[in-house]
């Protein structure tokens, strides 16, 4: 098992980019268990306010995008403090990718390490560390025993 | 939206640091060790390992005791495995996202080439 302070997964969709952009750009899509019947959403300023009746308030913001292969989103607080999946500030970003007149979606989520102490975690390299738990795990029982 | 959250926040903020991780495997292959003997194998001050130590502590990542004279600390794994663990939900979670996404626009896309055909 590894600890690591960001998420990449990728997936091959068979449809032309130009949908798939237009599903992947919408603000918080990913939010809540597929069915988004029920949520409501507004705009307030530039943020993007998604209500899903299971999960709650989700504030977002476009970080950057360059249609039609990135676009990058950032959990907003609004003063509860709760949301997003760790604190609000973890940034989600997505590339698509055509191949073969299908597209291909990278989603990177960053920034788990940085939400408690922010002061904590400017000091040290935040991006892109992997702790190997088995390594650390295995000689630390070695160390115990 | 999940209770544990906040450790492992706490966990995964007192993990950036490079050095800090540096400690905590020193003292994972030590088993259990002082702050001084963590310092003569790092290129870093018996200051530093303290401060290092003492906020590997807070997230829970380390516990120390008392033995004679002596402060000697110890790794938890347990709060790492829990942050390992949450991390695989985190990936499974947006496996199943991204599957969602896919049927979608795949729906969508079998739509459109009918009504192409028409």
């Amino acid at each position: 098992m590894a600890v690591q302070d960001k998420i990449e997964r990728e997936i091959v969709i068979n449809a032309p980019v130009q949908r798939v952009w237009e599903l992947v750009s919408e603000p918080g899509w990913w939010i809540g268990d597929g069915d988004r019947s029920a949520q409501r959403r507004w705009k307030e300023g530039d943020v993007d306010i998604i209500e899903d009746p299971k999960y709650g308030r989700f504030p977002l913001q476009v970080v950057a995008i360059e249609p039609p292969s990135y676009v990058s989103f950032r959990w907003v607080a609004d003063g509860e403090g709760e949301h997003g999946p760790v604190g609000s500030s973890t940034l989600v970003e997505f590339w698509v990718r055509e191949q073969d007149g299908g597209a291909i979606v990278r989603v990177v989520e960053s920034g788990f390490a940085s939400m408690p102490n922010p002061e904590e975690a400017i000091e040290g390299n935040t991006k892109g560390w992997i702790f190997q738990l088995d390594v650390l795990k295995t000689s630390s029982e070695r160390g115990a025993a | 939206m999940n209770p544990e959250v906040d450790d492992i926040g706490s966990v995964l903020a007192a993990l950036a640091d490079p050095t800090r991780r540096h400690v905590l495997e020193a003292l994972a292959d030590e088993g259990q060790a002082s702050a001084s003997r963590l310092a003569s194998r790092l290129p870093v001050s018996r200051q530093a390992v303290v401060k290092h130590l003492h906020l590997l502590e807070d997230a829970g990542l380390v516990s120390s005791g008392r033995s004679g004279r002596e402060v000697l600390f110890h790794v938890e794994t347990d709060s790492l495995e829990a942050s390992a663990r949450w991390m695989a939900d985190l990936v499974a979670t947006w496996d199943r996202r991204l599957n969602t996404l896919k049927r979608a626009a795949e729906r969508s896309a079998a739509t459109d080439d009918r009504q192409g055909d028409m």
